[in-house]
Formats: structure tokens, C-alpha cells, sequence
């Protein structure tokens, strides 16, 4: 069988002595939380149990919340952990249920953190939280389609610049990651022109759409192509599209 | 700080606060590895390092790629101020500084 991963945090007593609790050892630390797995795997739809105790001197309140690691997706809807809040006396354990829907959620694989935190212990100036992230890898079924359309290109002159918005729609049923993943360029006679910088939002979830901006503050006029290209999932498929624009 | 591992790939240390109320003060910390861990660079040379406030990024105090040691890594930590304290009215001035440990 194989062994959980635990993972138990204590906070020193530099800062905040701890008062004599009752029963505790002298040695006891005032707050520490133990918890357990602190790693795991779900495939959805499915359940997990995950144990959080008390190690600390004192009775603890631990705020129980969650957040999606790496992919911009929300998981508000298909992911739960119950409860959202335990009051833990010192040496006692509870459980946590984790609770994975497919629906709502998008395919794939996904990484969230659950993440259990100490209410702050009444301290002088300084107080101490104590906080544990359980990593949850989750597996949502379902084929990833990925399609990512470049829309048309409409230009904005003003006197020192050329301002190009492009339309970008998200036509699969993943998100999307824009920012850091889109490069443009503007090319004449079949040269590199300018390196455009484009303002995006960070990412695009399937069905929405959203307005790529890109600026160009060069000299050139005239009949140029702009070359708009986002790279897509790890996978690294690329969407391109060419626009021909006068400046 | 002291954390407990038996997850083979280790864990990373980080730190964020709050802001002080009720005008913030320039709170740091100051941080050494245990054995087989690895400090966060800006603590390199025992550097006070200042503390962000949530909801910035929290600064990773350190990782570790093995579990702990038998009784628990202790990550020695010291908090205290990256710069002169500015002139403030006289009072009361608390902050809650959150340590978390994440499995990696």
C-alpha cells in the first residue's frame, strides 16, 4: 500500500511566547498543524478524505480555501472542500472531504492547492499564521479541443502612433493563456519591419473573446503586413493570422 | 519554523503579511536553511528581506527536495526591519505574518 505524504508546520515561540496551555508539555509548540495527504490525486468525479490535526498547546480556528495552480481557471463551481472552517482543540483531528465534479469543469488535468490556515493566535505586535498547502492533482475526462480564432484587424491612427486591435475568440473548451504566449510583427516587402508589444488580457476561457492591442510608434507608412501568432497549450500548436494594412 | 515532511519531493517555505495597521512599517524577515535546504536567494548571507503584503506573491523563504529530518527541519527565522522606521504617531502597530509550507 502506499504511504500518504504528511506534511506538519510549527511556529517557534520567538515572537509570541506561548501562555502555559492546559495539558500541554512544556515543549509543545503554541501553534502547529499537521496534515495528511499532502499530496493527492482525484479523478473527477470523485472523493478524497484529507486529516488535519492539532499539534499546537493551543485550540486553533483553521480557514479552509482552495486555489487553482498554473492554469487560469476558476474552480469555484466543480471543486469543494468540506468543511470551509474547523475549530481544532489542542491534540484533537478532523477530516476534510474533497468533492471533484466533472461539470463545469474543463478537460483535462488540473492542480490545485487547498489551503489550510491558522486564525492568528493573539500575539503583541506581531502575530503568527501558520498555513499548509495540499497539493490536489485532479483528472477531468473528456477530449481537449483547443481552437483559438484571430478575427479581424481594425486600425486607430493618431499623430505619433499606429494602434491595431485585434479580435481573439475562444472557440475550444479549454482556457486559453494569452499573455506571454502572443508575438506580432509587421513586415514590409517581406522584411521584419517592428516587433509589436501586444497588451492582452491573461487568458481566455472557452466561448469569450477578447481584443488584442498592439502599438506601433515607428516612422513607416504605407502598405505593410501585420503577423499576429499565439502559442497555444504545451503542445506548442501556433495560430497565425496575416493582416495587409496601410499605416 | 519548524515543518515535517515525509514526501519524498520535499516542500518549499514562503511568507507574506499584512499590512501594519495603522500605518504599514517596513517589516523583514531574516532566514537560515537546515540541513539539505535551500534558502531563498534574496536571504543569501543572512540578509533581512523585506516581507510582502498579501495579496502580493508571498517570498519563498526556502525549499527542500527530501522529507525532513527526524524531528523536523527548523528553518531559523528572524523578524525585524529592513529600514529606519519611519516618523509615526506613537501607538499600537500590529501585522500577521502567514508562513506557508506547500508539498511539492
Amino acid at each position: 500500500m502506499r504511504s500518504a505524504h504528511a506534511l506538519a508546520l510549527f511556529t517557534v515561540l520567538a515572537l509570541a511566547p506561548a501562555p502555559s496551555a492546559e495539558g500541554a508539555g512544556a515543549e509543545r509548540p503554541r501553534v502547529a498543524l499537521f496534515v495528511s495527504p499532502a499530496h493527492l490525486t482525484v479523478a473527477a468525479p470523485g472523493s478524497r478524505k484529507i486529516n488535519v490535526r492539532n499539534d499546537g498547546a493551543e485550540r486553533v480556528v483553521v480557514d479552509v480555501a482552495r486555489r487553482a495552480v498554473a492554469r487560469q481557471t476558476g474552480t469555484k463551481t466543480w471543486f469543494q472542500v468540506l468543511p470551509s472552517r474547523l475549530s481544532l482543540r489542542s491534540g484533537r483531528s478532523a477530516v476534510l472531504t474533497l468533492r471533484v465534479k466533472p461539470r463545469g469543469a474543463e478537460p483535462g488535468e488540473h492542480q490545485v492547492l487547498v489551503l489550510l490556515t491558522t486564525r492568528a493566535p493573539r500575539g503583541n505586535h506581531v502575530t503568527l499564521r501558520v498555513r499548509l498547502g495540499v497539493r490536489v492533482s485532479v483528472r477531468v475526462p473528456g477530449r481537449i479541443v483547443r481552437h483559438l480564432a484571430l478575427g479581424g484587424l481594425r486600425i486607430h491612427r493618431t499623430r505619433g502612433a499606429r494602434f491595431m486591435f485585434v479580435s481573439v475568440a475562444n472557440r475550444g473548451n479549454v482556457t486559453e493563456q494569452l499573455r506571454g504566449h502572443v508575438t506580432a510583427w509587421l513586415l514590409q516587402h517581406g522584411r521584419p519591419l517592428a516587433r509589436l508589444r501586444p497588451a492582452v488580457r491573461r487568458a481566455l476561457s472557452p466561448g469569450s473573446r477578447a481584443l488584442l492591442a498592439l502599438r506601433y510608434g515607428g516612422r513607416v507608412r504605407g502598405l505593410v503586413i501585420a503577423a499576429v501568432r499565439v502559442r497555444l497549450g504545451p503542445g506548442g500548436r501556433v495560430v497565425e493570422r496575416r493582416y495587409r494594412l496601410r499605416l | 519554523m519548524t515543518v515535517s515532511s515525509n514526501n519524498a519531493a520535499g516542500y518549499s517555505l514562503g511568507v507574506a503579511r499584512t499590512a501594519f495597521a495603522p500605518t504599514d512599517l517596513p517589516l523583514a524577515l531574516a532566514a537560515t536553511a537546515p540541513a539539505g535546504g535551500v534558502v531563498g536567494g534574496a536571504f543569501t548571507g543572512g540578509a533581512l528581506v523585506p516581507i510582502p503584503i498579501t495579496p502580493a506573491t508571498a517570498l519563498t523563504v526556502g525549499a527542500k527536495s527530501a522529507s525532513s529530518a527526524a524531528g523536523g527541519d527548523v528553518w531559523a527565522t528572524n523578524l525585524g526591519f529592513s529600514s529606519a522606521l519611519p516618523l509615526v504617531a506613537t501607538g499600537r502597530y500590529t501585522a500577521t505574518v502567514t508562513f506557508t509550507a506547500v508539498a511539492r
